[in-house]
């Protein structure tokens, strides 16, 4: 028997009774529809957890520290480039930077006679790493490969760091918004006056006399303040570590202490960024960096945590469905075994006429299988009805969603019920599943009819 | 030379509770290709056993069944099923044709077990309908026809695959006198053009007139078999006699469709009241 004529058959049964068939469906329909919109909240809460998290950080990036030193007695090895190197060879890995504050190691001044002295942060970072860590411009943007040297890039609020030297008293310029409506400008305009930066003399008899070397910034860019990715986007300035390493070694030569501290040759971090490229990979990064012996930080590892936490709830939501599709799976097989009471004569005539016992059982898994795929269908398809409702019910009453505990957030649109696609093929290929399972039991009592029942008299 | 059918030594016992039924006490018998074999017996002789046995839907206590040369009681329900497939056709006491199902749905139902495509299986159970007169009710589902054009479509099934042998179970037990006549003769005439073997189970001694030759079978022994020159059903056809009988059934036929879309009756009464007609005429 060709398939096509089995599924032929197979429909034409179901659509013979139809009101039975409606019935059992129901059941079906009943069963996925708890499963689906029950699992839904478990993956709003989900959903819920990550937007609020991403709000306060970047998922992707790992933040780590080495507040022990030193290595030996089996503490961690300071944090040098080298080690910086070894982290980037970890795989998903997609950029990495130290972030490591300069504050002695040199100054940076502005204007004509260098009348402005910086006060705030200089960050020391790898600026070619710079682009994926996800910043964003008012103006510029970082700088190429060959001018990273020389580069400077300026948090939002950066400029107004600049101190006059020449005055005793306002002597700083704050963003304050003046009676006109306007704001105060600092008193450096980053894109046209001379930057420049150089190590530090710190005015000991050993630094005087010898000679400061300047070298010249310039602006590439002025950012977007975001406390999330790094607070020197508002306060601060970016310049890259070679440079920083430069103004090192200057400064030590203008004090004459790079004798007496001459046995640490490298800067040592003790803050590195790294970016990974896939949220899922987040908590391997981790573990690879913790089995080097540093502490981590990442808003995607209390993700995973949270994720584990909804889990329980998912699966906890999505059983107290699948009771109501247990008894749906019983109503299939009580639907069955009723059907294939009424068509013995049937099935023994169709063995009759040399229809094999393969093709029956089919047959009737068929029948089962449809009726189970039915309801999975129309159950998603309410599913979505019963979640589309429910959405706008919670959005519409802030009541509620606090009972529920969903805390609206400023701008966030919040669904306690999400379905996504994944778990419509879930649902899909489950109720068929089910639907199947419920037919093996009446299919194998179809195979054991005889074929005698075709000729038994009335 | 053996025949189609061989039944050597067949034996059954039925258990009923501690009781055991013997209902075949161990019969040979052999049925030639192409001959029209009647097994007449009354109910509870052990004809209806004999026929299970041979069309392989029950397994025997003892002995073989051989058809072609195959011991069919060997074959695992598998191959008895694709045995049956392409070798039997079943004409039922009951008609036995699937309600749900048009008349030519289920005269095409045993290609459709084959596997035969569905634009081909149409067409030959088509035309096999149009053979047993049923050309205009191929639509018809079976409870829209009366029970002799019911039986027509249950032996257009039976005979549509061209299968060797054809078992009947009193096929004309459900059906009155004068529709039993036509339905024997358009089974006869059916197996004789194709060369098939019809074998008929009756307890009606009147149905035997068709066949060849007559198994008679008391208490699940056969006691006599006989064979019958010149049976009705297989008459020449041009013989002046028939010819007359034809037309009259014509003119009958007539009658009853003019009264069937004048009237839109069922055909059971239809077919009652052309009978009428006819002993008039």
């Amino acid at each position: 028997m060709r398939i096509f004529d089995i599924i032929a058959m197979c429909w034409r049964n179901l659509f013979r009774r139809k009101v039975r068939t409606l019935l059992t469906v129901t059941g079906v329909v009943i069963g996925t529809c708890s499963i689906v919109v029950m699992i839904s909240f478990g993956v709003g809460i989900d959903q819920y957890y990550a937007q609020s998290l991403s709000q306060m950080g970047d998922l992707t990036m790992v933040e780590v520290y080495n507040w022990g030193g030193g290595g030996g007695n089996g503490q961690p090895e300071d944090i040098t480039d080298e080690i910086v190197a070894q982290m980037a060879a970890i795989p998903h890995v997609s950029a990495i930077s130290p972030f490591y504050d300069m504050w002695n190691e040199g100054v940076i001044v502005a204007g004509s006679n260098d009348r402005y002295l910086y006060q705030g942060n200089v960050r020391g970072v790898y600026l070619d790493q710079m682009e994926a860590f996800g910043f964003e411009f008012t103006e510029g943007g970082w700088p190429t490969e060959e001018e990273k040297e020389n580069a400077i890039v300026f948090g939002q609020h950066g400029a107004y760091q600049f101190m006059d030297t020449k005055k005793r008293r306002n002597n700083m310029v704050w963003p304050e918004e003046q009676p006109d409506g306007t704001v105060k400008k600092p008193f450096v305009d980053v894109n046209t006056a001379r930057i420049r930066v150089s190590g530090r003399q710190d005015g000991s008899s050993s630094s005087k006399g010898k000679k400061v070397r300047f070298y010249d910034l310039r602006s590439t860019g002025v950012l977007v303040e975001n406390y999330n990715i790094d607070y020197g986007s508002d306060y601060g300035v970016y310049i890259d570590m070679s440079l920083v390493k430069k103004l090192a070694a200057d400064t030590k030569r203008l004090n004459g202490t790079s004798s007496s501290d001459g046995q640490k040759k490298d800067i040592v971090y003790n803050e590195i960024r790294i970016k990974v490229d896939d949220m899922d990979n987040v908590s391997e990064v981790i573990t690879a960096i913790e089995a080097m012996g540093y502490q981590t930080s990442s808003m995607g590892n209390i993700r995973d945590q949270l994720q584990e936490q909804t889990r329980v709830i998912q699966m906890v939501l999505g059983a107290l469905g699948g009771v109501s599709l247990l008894v749906a799976a019983i109503g299939i097989t009580n639907t069955m075994v009723m059907s294939i009471y009424e068509r013995t004569r049937e099935i023994g005539v169709m063995k009759v006429l040399g229809c094999v016992v393969g093709n029956i059982r089919t047959l009737f898994l068929m029948e089962a299988a449809s009726i189970g795929l039915l309801g999975g269908v129309l159950g998603i398809g309410i599913s979505y009805g019963l979640s589309y409702a429910l959405n706008h019910l919670v959005a519409g009453s802030n009541a509620l969603g606090g009972m529920l505990g969903f805390g609206m957030m400023d701008g966030m649109q919040v669904n306690i019920s999400v379905i996504p696609p994944w778990l419509v093929l879930l649902a899909l290929v489950f109720s068929t599943c089910v639907g199947i399972l419920s037919g093996f039991y009446p299919a194998n009592r179809a195979v054991k009819i005889s074929a005698l029942e075709a000729i038994k008299h009335e | 030379m053996s025949g189609i059918i061989e039944v050597r030594s067949l034996r059954k016992v039925y258990r009923i509770g501690t009781e055991k039924v013997v209902a075949l006490v161990g019969v040979d018998l052999a049925i030639d290709d192409g001959e029209i074999c009647c097994i007449l017996g009354t109910s509870g002789s052990g004809k209806s056993t004999m026929l299970n046995l041979m069309a392989g839907l029950e397994k025997p206590t003892k002995g073989q069944v051989l058809i072609k040369g195959t011991d069919i009681t060997k074959l695992n329900e598998k191959k008895l099923a694709l045995f049956r497939q392409k070798n039997i056709g079943f004409v039922f006491q009951s008609y036995n044709l699937l309600g749900a199902l048009t008349a030519l749905e289920n005269v095409s139902m045993p290609l459709m077990f084959k596997g035969m495509g569905a634009k081909k299986r149409n067409k030959l159970a088509g035309q096999m309908l149009e053979q047993v007169g049923l050309g205009e009710r191929m639509k018809h589902k079976p409870g829209q026809m009366s029970g002799g054009q019911q039986q027509r479509a249950g032996i257009a099934r039976a005979f549509v695959a061209r299968p060797a042998i054809v078992f009947a179970d009193e096929p004309t037990g459900n059906l009155d006198t004068k529709t039993t006549d036509e339905v024997m003769r358009l089974m006869v005439r059916m197996a004789r053009e194709y060369h098939q073997t019809l074998v008929i189970v009756t307890h009606d001694p009147e149905i035997s007139t068709y066949a060849d030759k007559v198994v008679h079978i008391i208490d699940g022994q056969i006691t006599s078999v006989e064979r019958r020159e010149n049976p009705r059903g297989s008459e020449d056809p041009d013989d002046p006699a028939i010819v007359a009988e034809k037309a009259k059934l014509a003119a009958a036929e007539a009658a009853l469709q003019a009264q069937n879309s004048q009237t839109g009756e069922d055909g059971e009464r239809a077919t009652a009241q052309a009978a009428a007609v006819e002993q008039k005429g």
